[in-house]
């Protein structure tokens, strides 16, 4: 019986085995938890205070305003960074046309935890609605919590939430003929290979439009080590102390 | 070993020096005896002798039958099991190989001393110091003159630990053995990263670990493995040297004698790890 090769696809570059992956001219990895959900977690806050589908729409409805008040900016509108790299002018025009068009009262209140909670959120310039702390730490992790795990339906869900953008902002297309997943089976029906297809694409294609952003990691630095300070460690085992 | 105390773990730790000595002494005594070309009694032997005591000190040690120290002794068991495997195939040559490597070894080592000797200065030369050289030239002379002695900065064998247990027919001991055990030898994060930190299982921290000390389950299994090792480097012996044992083999009175109520429930957090990034 012929046996399997070990490390297959790997290529060995002296005493190193480099992943395919890695083997890519100019492949730069992104990662989710680190550097991906700080940026998205806006986005889950708005899906955890009024669930998927109609978060969809708002968020859908604030990527159109967002393109139009952001005029430099053609790329990258589901992350938060991409807010906070605008001009003055450009966020004051963004609040503006969201009270006009009736969504920013909506949108405080789903990202004020965000706001309340961490004083460089590059979303600060929104405000926040009028909540309690205790909320606010409350909801921000269970939001956390939720969207934590890239392979379950809400993380799935955000990570669709780039290619949602990019549909709205038509910084993306595609063609007619191209055999797209079912992308709404990750909803209705998440266990089907459907919904796992659908997954694999839309986490695929996050990576790859992250990494094309190439976003400055500080907002990400900032969260996470905001939340060293909010919250307390949940350890497992006791140590010698 | 002349504790006499009833406590049953003290009978199995004198039941199983009786055990490994007498397995010990016998294959030893089966060595033809040979002064002149002296190497291979005292290789062979030596090396034997090596693999009984790193398995009697964890016996009598059942505090080090956890993650962080016995994988230590049980690296070097596999690792003399290998090196005893490999020498027994070619006995003349391969003993004077390891003796010759080892004495170079200290060559070099006695260079490093008079070297620090020489820089601390003439007027000064600390007496300790000069009585260690003394006494390690002393050893190295009585075996092989200094300028005879080459200094080899290589593998001993000239062979990968790898490639030696791939010409003895156990590749396996290094995969499944050598190799894992090697991660807490050299203190590489596959260990660390384990029994050196605890994962905090708060999403808000990103499951983050932070070093700490704490105390790792204990486990029979490890003094299991030790009998195995040893068992495994008799049968090896027995096999290339031609020789019918009269006694029980180490595994076989640990699977009979051995304490089974040393393992601890709680996993350590490796089998908890948060999914995927």
């Amino acid at each position: 019986m012929k046996k399997d090769k070990l490390l297959q696809g790997h290529k060995q570059i002296g005493k190193r085995f480099v992943t395919p992956m890695n083997q890519l001219p100019n492949f730069r990895s992104a990662r989710y938890v680190d550097d991906m959900l700080p940026e998205l977690i806006w986005v889950a806050l708005m899906i955890d205070r009024i669930d998927y589908v109609p978060a969809a729409r708002q968020f859908e409805s604030f990527c159109k305003i967002a393109i139009d008040a952001l005029d430099e900016q053609r790329s990258g509108f589901a992350f938060a960074s991409t807010y906070g790299a605008a001009s003055d002018d450009e966020k004051s025009e963004l609040v503006r046309k969201l009270d006009a068009a009736g969504l920013l009262e909506d949108v405080r209140e789903s990202i004020g935890p965000l706001n309340r909670l961490y004083p460089t959120s590059p979303l600060a310039f929104i405000g926040m609605a009028e909540a309690e702390s205790d909320d606010c730490l409350f909801t921000m992790e269970d939001c956390v919590g939720r969207f934590i795990n890239k392979h379950e339906t809400p993380g799935i869900v955000l990570n669709g939430m780039i290619l949602t953008s990019e549909l709205i902002t038509e910084t993306i297309s595609f063609s007619a003929e191209m055999d797209l997943p079912d992308f709404n089976s990750v909803l209705t029906d998440p266990d089907s290979d459907s919904a796992k297809h659908a997954g694999g694409f839309l986490r695929a294609h996050a990576l790859s439009s992250f990494g094309f952003c190439e976003l400055d990691s500080k907002w990400a630095r900032d969260f996470w080590n905001r939340n060293l300070e909010l919250y307390k460690c949940d350890f497992e085992t006791s140590s010698h102390d | 070993m002349t504790d006499t105390s009833d406590d049953p773990f003290d009978a199995f730790v004198r039941g199983y020096h009786e055990v490994v000595l007498s397995g010990f002494r016998e294959r030893r005594d089966h060595i033809q005896r040979e002064v002149y070309e002296n190497h291979i009694p005292e290789a062979v032997g030596g090396l034997l002798a090596r693999q009984c005591t790193l398995s009697l000190e964890l016996s009598q040690a059942p505090a080090m039958w956890n993650g962080h120290i016995a994988p230590l002794i049980l690296r070097s068991q596999v690792d003399a099991h290998i090196t005893i495997s490999w020498v027994l195939e070619d006995l003349a040559e391969r003993t004077l190989k390891y003796i010759h490597y080892g004495l170079g070894q200290e060559k070099l080592f006695i260079e490093y001393l008079e070297a620090s000797q020489r820089d601390e200065g003439a007027d000064d030369n600390d007496p300790d110091l000069e009585m260690l050289i003394k006494a390690r030239k002393s050893w190295l002379n009585a075996q092989l003159a200094d300028w005879a002695t080459d200094v080899n900065v290589g593998s001993w064998s000239g062979k990968s630990v790898r490639e030696m247990a791939r010409e003895t027919g156990r590749e396996s001991d290094y995969r499944f053995a050598y190799v894992p055990f090697s991660g807490p030898v050299h203190n590489m994060w596959q260990h660390v990263g384990i029994y050196n930190v605890r994962w905090c299982r708060n999403p808000m921290h990103k499951f983050h670990r932070t070093a700490d000390v704490f105390e790792a389950p204990l486990s029979a299994d490890y003094m299991y493995r030790s009998s195995k090792y040893l068992s495994q480097t008799f049968l090896r012996f027995d096999d290339k040297l031609e020789f019918d044992s009269n006694h029980q083999l180490p595994i076989d009175f640990f699977v009979e004698h051995g304490p089974t109520d040393y393992s601890t429930d709680e996993p350590v957090e490796e089998f908890s790890e948060p999914s995927e990034r």
